[in-house]
C-alpha cells in the first residue's frame, strides 16, 4: 500500500466501478503501463467496438458524456505521435486503479 | 531509528495545523451563509435560525455553538454577540517544515460536504458514514499523516516481529500495516464496528496473506480472550462517550500481558486550543462525540485499579505500561 497525497473523489471511483467498459479499459492500460496503446488494440482486448471505447476515453456526443470520460478525468492521457493517437494511464490513473482493486469487494457488497 | 520525538512533534504540528485550517473554514462558512451578518444585530438563538434560510437547522445550531466554543460569539441574556474575535495565523519555519500535504485534500472534501449537509444531513454528497462511505474513510486512513501516526505508534509501543497486537477501532489501513510489522511469527487482532471498512481491510490483508484477524464489533462490548503484548487505540475515543472510557480501557488493559503496553493516539482537547472548530466538521459523522480530554482518559484508567505507569508523549499520545 502506498501513501497517496492526491485526492481521489469517491464519487468518481463509484461511477467508474459501475461502468464495466471504463473499468476494463483502465485495468488493461494499468496492465501494460507505462506503455501506451492505440484505440483498436484497446477495443480488441476489452471486447468492445472502437466507437464505444472512444466514447469512454474522450466522450462521444450524447452517448458518452465527455465530462466523465477517462481523459477528461485525468486518468488517461492522449498522446499524438506521427499522426496516430495513443492512450496511456496517468500516474493519477494508476492510483485510481489501485483503489478500484482494493474496493472491489466493498463496492460489490455495499454499493 | 528515526528520532521518535521529532516524529511525535510532526504528528502534533499537523493536528495543530488541521485546527488552524478548520478555524479559517468556520469563518468562511459563517461569511458565506450570512451568519455573521445576522449575528452583528445581536439576535437571540431563534432569531438567527429564523432569519437564515438554512434547511438543516440542527447543523446551523451546531455551527453557532461552535462559534461560541471557539470564542467568536458570546451569549448574554439570551442574545448572541460577536465579541471581536481575533486570530493570528503564524507561519514559523519550524512548524511548516514538518507539514504533510495528504490530509489537506481530505479535509477540503469535508469542508465542501458541509454546504450539502446544511441542506440535509443525508445529502448524497455527504460522505461521512462509516459503512456507506467506507471508501472515503479509507482515503482518509491512507494519507501520509495516517501513515505517520501508525509509524509513531509502532515505535512508541515497541512493536517487533513476533509480537501480538490488539487494535481497537482498527479501520481499513492499520491491519495490513501492523500485520506486516508483527510478521508470520506474530499476531494482530483488529476490531471495528464498520463491516464495510473491515471488508476493505480484509481485501488488503488477504492479498498479502498476513497473520491478521478482523472482528466486527462495537468496542464497548469487547471481551478479549487472548493476551497481547501491545494494544492500540487511535482516533477511536472521539466516538465514545467519556462515561464509556473506563469500560473500554479496562477491558483493553485486562487483555495485556504483564509488561504489555497500551498506546493511545488522539488529539487530546486540552492540548489543542479551538479544537471545537475541527470537531464541527468531524460531526458530519453521526457517531462523532468529541475529542477526548487526556485528563479524563487518565482518570478512567486510574479508576480501574491497574498497576500501570502512564507516560504522556507529546500532545497527542499516551503510553500505558502494565507493570510486571
Amino acid at each position: 500500500m502506498t501513501v497517496r497525497t492526491m485526492m481521489i473523489d469517491p464519487q468518481v471511483l463509484r461511477s467508474l466501478h459501475r461502468s464495466e467498459l471504463r473499468k476494463r479499459i483502465l485495468l488493461y492500460l494499468n496492465e501494460i503501463y507505462p506503455s501506451a496503446t492505440y484505440l483498436s488494440e484497446i477495443a480488441r482486448v476489452v471486447g468492445s467496438d472502437p466507437s464505444n471505447v472512444r466514447g469512454a476515453l474522450v466522450g462521444l456526443g450524447n452517448r458518452y458524456n465527455g465530462e466523465s470520460s477517462l481523459v477528461y478525468l485525468g486518468l488517461v492521457e492522449e498522446i499524438t505521435n506521427g499522426g496516430f493517437k495513443y492512450y496511456r494511464l496517468t500516474e493519477y490513473g494508476r492510483q485510481v486503479v489501485e483503489y478500484l482493486k482494493e474496493y472491489y469487494r466493498y463496492y460489490r457488497k455495499f454499493m | 531509528m528515526e528520532d521518535v520525538n521529532k516524529l511525535v512533534a510532526t504528528v502534533d504540528s499537523n493536528i495543530e495545523q488541521m485546527v488552524r485550517m478548520a478555524i479559517l473554514h468556520v469563518i468562511q462558512l459563517g461569511t458565506k451563509h450570512g451568519v455573521f451578518k445576522v449575528l452583528s444585530k445581536e439576535p437571540t438563538y431563534p432569531e438567527v435560525v429564523d432569519s437564515l434560510e438554512i434547511p438543516n437547522r440542527a447543523l446551523l445550531r451546531e455551527f453557532i455553538n461552535t462559534l461560541k466554543a471557539i470564542g467568536v460569539v458570546e451569549e448574554h441574556e439570551g442574545r448572541l454577540k460577536l465579541n471581536g474575535f481575533s486570530y493570528t495565523l503564524k507561519v514559523p519555519q519550524e512548524d511548516y517544515d514538518s507539514l504533510l500535504p495528504g490530509w489537506v485534500s481530505t479535509l477540503e472534501e469535508i469542508y465542501r460536504m458541509v454546504d450539502y449537509a446544511l441542506i440535509t444531513p443525508t445529502h448524497p454528497h455527504v460522505l461521512m458514514d462509516f459503512d456507506k462511505d467506507a471508501d472515503f474513510w479509507d482515503i482518509r486512513m491512507t494519507t501520509d499523516f495516517a501513515e505517520l501516526y501508525r509509524k509513531v505508534i509502532s515505535i512508541v509501543a515497541g512493536i517487533r516481529p513476533g509480537m501480538s497486537v490488539l487494535d481497537l477501532g482498527c479501520g481499513s489501513a492499520a491491519p495490513s500495516y501492523f500485520g506486516k510489522l508483527v510478521g508470520y511469527d506474530g499476531f494482530y487482532t483488529g476490531v471495528d464496528y464498520s463491516s464495510a471498512i473491515l471488508e476493505i481491510a480484509r481485501s488488503r490483508v488477504e492479498a498479502k496473506n498476513l497473520p491478521v484477524d478482523l472482528k466486527e464489533l462495537d468496542v464497548r462490548l469487547i471481551r478479549p480472550v487472548n493476551e497481547y503484548d501491545v494494544a492500540i487505540i487511535s482516533y477511536l475515543l472521539e466516538y465514545l462517550k467519556p462515561e464509556d472510557y473506563g469500560r473500554v480501557l479496562g477491558r483493553t488493559l485486562e487483555a495485556l500481558k504483564p509488561g504489555g503496553r497500551l498506546v493511545i493516539l488522539e488529539p487530546f482537547r486540552e492540548n489543542f486550543e479551538h479544537i471545537e472548530a475541527l470537531e464541527f466538521f468531524e460531526k458530519l459523522n453521526k457517531d462523532f462525540v468529541g475529542f477526548p480530554r487526556r485528563a479524563d482518559v487518565v482518570r478512567a484508567i486510574e479508576g480501574k485499579g491497574f498497576d500501570v505507569s502512564v507516560d504522556p508523549i507529546g500532545r497527542s499520545i499516551l503510553r500505558i505500561t502494565l507493570r510486571p
